[in-house]
């Protein structure tokens, strides 16, 4: 009996472990060994690199319009465009999906902009769009799209008033002038030490929207400031290089033009005076030569984003040199696609209404800018900020 | 043998449950150093196609920009036959780029067909895909490290089960039954703790 008794026990206790070690096996190889074994797991990794954003690889098509500048205006005027292709190339890896783009080379002007917007109305096969480039264009061209149904997501019109309602399926991934103006003249209060400022106002929209709220904040604060007005392509500041005397420590020159804003600074440089500069978003980028200049920008620089490091590489080795503004633009790119393909999933195709009624929807958690996007019922981007970078030796140096 | 039954049956049953968890834990690291060793030739071959794609990528873009150039040179010095021989050297991705820009209005023409906006240059796609594939690397050897630390941490479990078998082979040997009872419970609780370590390291 006991002999009995033992032989049972030892059998049990066998049993136990041989249970304890092999619950895994019947329940888990592949269990285990899937969200974190070797093969299928990697496998997994491999096929749907971007599980994150929540697709299997579907079979979704389409083509995406990209209004911006692509050569014929300045040296950096392809750096969005370079940004939204590194997306819609890399989206399509990553999720299997085969969308195409139509470029359309729109900067500043608006009759450009305005044919463009036909010719993408008329093509059946573009479902959306990434941009306009600029405010003014933007304004132009938001009603002809509108009118077609068409969803377009700016990387950089600022304008506050793009988002008063009058512009239907405009989207955008920026902050908002209504937040840079304030946040410019914030800056300048509370960390500049203003006696007097002077303020270089452009004769464009995004200068004077700007420079209006930077008087605001000014005045609502009880600095002084004096503005003075000069126009586009000025080569000539002497009137404000004589403005500039020793009660004036501060000059905003929130001009659209980053070579005018460098021959003003260059000016001023020569003539011996040294104020502490300022400038609006259109001056984050390398042609600002201004070395100890402040300026704003209406998302984070990408290059010092960790989740973006992967990105810039890549975009470096294709396009050789990186300039840090454009990052908008890829996001904006996978915020389309992202819409796109939500639509492509519900329906099993990609129309212009499945977008405009995808978008709304739209969350990317994690993004190359560090930072997550959504929008609100106005179509702003949600939690959007300023930064406000200084130009070091190394160049743009995050202050705040 | 010698003292109570119990003792001598307990003691059987302790050794032969280290000896089962001992061939377990072997098998299992085993198992996992076998796909650690797939993980990391996987590893290897996707650098492999990552530095293939990544020269392909390299030697397109200089290749397709030198013939470019040659193209438009014997294009501009009306040189048609030396044109048409170029072209016919391009692959059929560059000349499909070529004539993408060539179709464009002259003031929005960019200067070069090898920019981002031309659809037809297919150079990020390479570029991207090579990138795809390191990324895969990567991921295939963080799992083979992954593979590879549990069989390690397995093979100590099944080494220190000899220390299992050490105590309840003294065990045997003594008169004692405090003795006796003393390394069976050594015996007993190094057997309980590689357990616990066999689960954890599954």
């Amino acid at each position: 009996m006991i002999r009995r008794v033992g032989l049972l026990g030892l059998l049990a206790a066998t049993l136990v472990v041989v249970a304890g070690c092999g619950l895994p096996v019947i329940g888990g190889v592949k269990d285990a060994a899937a969200p974190e074994g070797s093969q299928e797991a990697a496998n997994a990794a491999f096929i749907a690199q971007a599980g994150d954003k929540g697709f299997d690889a579907i079979n979704c098509d389409g083509t995406i319009a990209v209004m911006a500048p692509y050569g014929g205006f300045g040296p950096t005027d392809t750096v969005q465009m370079n940004w939204a292709r590194v997306a819609l190339d890399t989206f399509n890896r990553d999720h299997g999906t085969a969308y195409t783009f139509e470029p359309f080379n729109v900067d500043f002007d608006v009759e450009a902009g305005r044919a463009a917007a036909q010719a993408i109305v008329a093509n059946q096969d573009i479902v959306g769009v990434v941009g306009p480039k600029t405010s003014v264009v933007t304004k132009e061209v938001g009603p002809i799209l509108d009118g077609a149904g068409m969803v377009y997501v700016s990387p950089s019109a600022t304008n506050a008033t793009l988002t008063d309602g009058s512009l239907r399926h405009f989207y955008r991934v920026v902050a908002s002038d209504a937040l840079q103006g304030p946040a410019i003249g914030a800056f300048i209060v509370d960390d500049l030490n203003p006696s007097t400022v002077l303020i270089v106002r452009g004769d464009e929209p995004y200068s004077q929207g700007l420079v209006g709220d930077i008087e605001r904040v000014l005045g609502e604060r009880g600095v002084r400031y004096e503005i003075v007005d000069v126009t586009t392509g000025q080569r000539d500041f002497s009137e404000v290089v004589t403005r500039v005397n020793e009660s004036v420590n501060v000059v905003a020159m929130p001009l659209l033009v980053a070579t005018d804003a460098t021959l003003l600074y260059r000016q001023l440089y020569d003539a011996g005076k040294y104020p502490k500069i300022v400038g609006g978003d259109a001056l984050f980028v390398k042609q600002f030569k201004a070395p100890g200049a402040f300026v704003t920008t209406y998302a984070p620089d990408v290059s010092a984003q960790p989740a973006g490091a992967d990105t810039v590489r890549l975009y470096e080795s294709i396009f050789g040199d990186f300039e840090a503004f454009g990052g908008p633009a890829y996001i904006a790119m996978e915020a389309m696609l992202t819409a796109a393909t939500t639509t492509c999933a519900e329906k099993g195709s990609v129309t212009r209404s499945g977008i405009a009624n995808a978008m709304p929807g739209v969350v990317l958690e994690e993004t190359i800018l560090g930072q997550r996007v959504a929008f609100d019922e106005r179509h702003e981007l949600v939690g959007a900020s300023i930064q406000v970078y200084r130009i070091g030796s190394r160049g743009f140096e995050l202050v705040e | 043998m010698h003292g109570p039954r119990w003792l001598s049956i307990t003691l059987a049953v302790v050794l032969g449950v280290a000896a089962v968890l001992a061939g377990i834990t072997a098998w299992r690291s085993a198992l996992m150093e076998g796909h650690a060793l797939k993980s990391l030739t996987m590893s290897t071959q996707y650098v492999n196609d990552a530095n293939t794609l990544d020269q392909a990528a390299e030697r397109s873009m200089t290749g397709e920009r030198d013939l470019f150039i040659q193209y438009r040179t014997a294009i501009d010095a009306g040189d048609r036959a030396r044109a048409r021989t170029i072209l016919g050297m391009m692959s059929a991705e560059t000349r499909a780029a070529i004539a993408w820009w060539a179709a464009q209005p002259s003031a929005d023409r960019p200067n070069s067909p090898f920019v981002s906006a031309n659809p037809e240059w297919n150079a990020p796609g390479v570029v991207i895909d090579a990138q795809g594939a390191l990324d895969a690397s990567d991921t295939y050897l963080e799992t083979a490290e992954r593979d590879l630390g549990k069989a390690h941490n397995l093979e100590f479990v099944a080494a220190l089960l000899t220390v299992a078998f050490l105590a309840g082979g003294l065990s045997g040997l003594f008169e004692s039954r405090r003795t006796r009872t003393g390394f069976l419970g050594v015996a007993v609780v190094v057997l309980i703790g590689c357990v616990a370590g066999a689960v954890v390291y599954w």
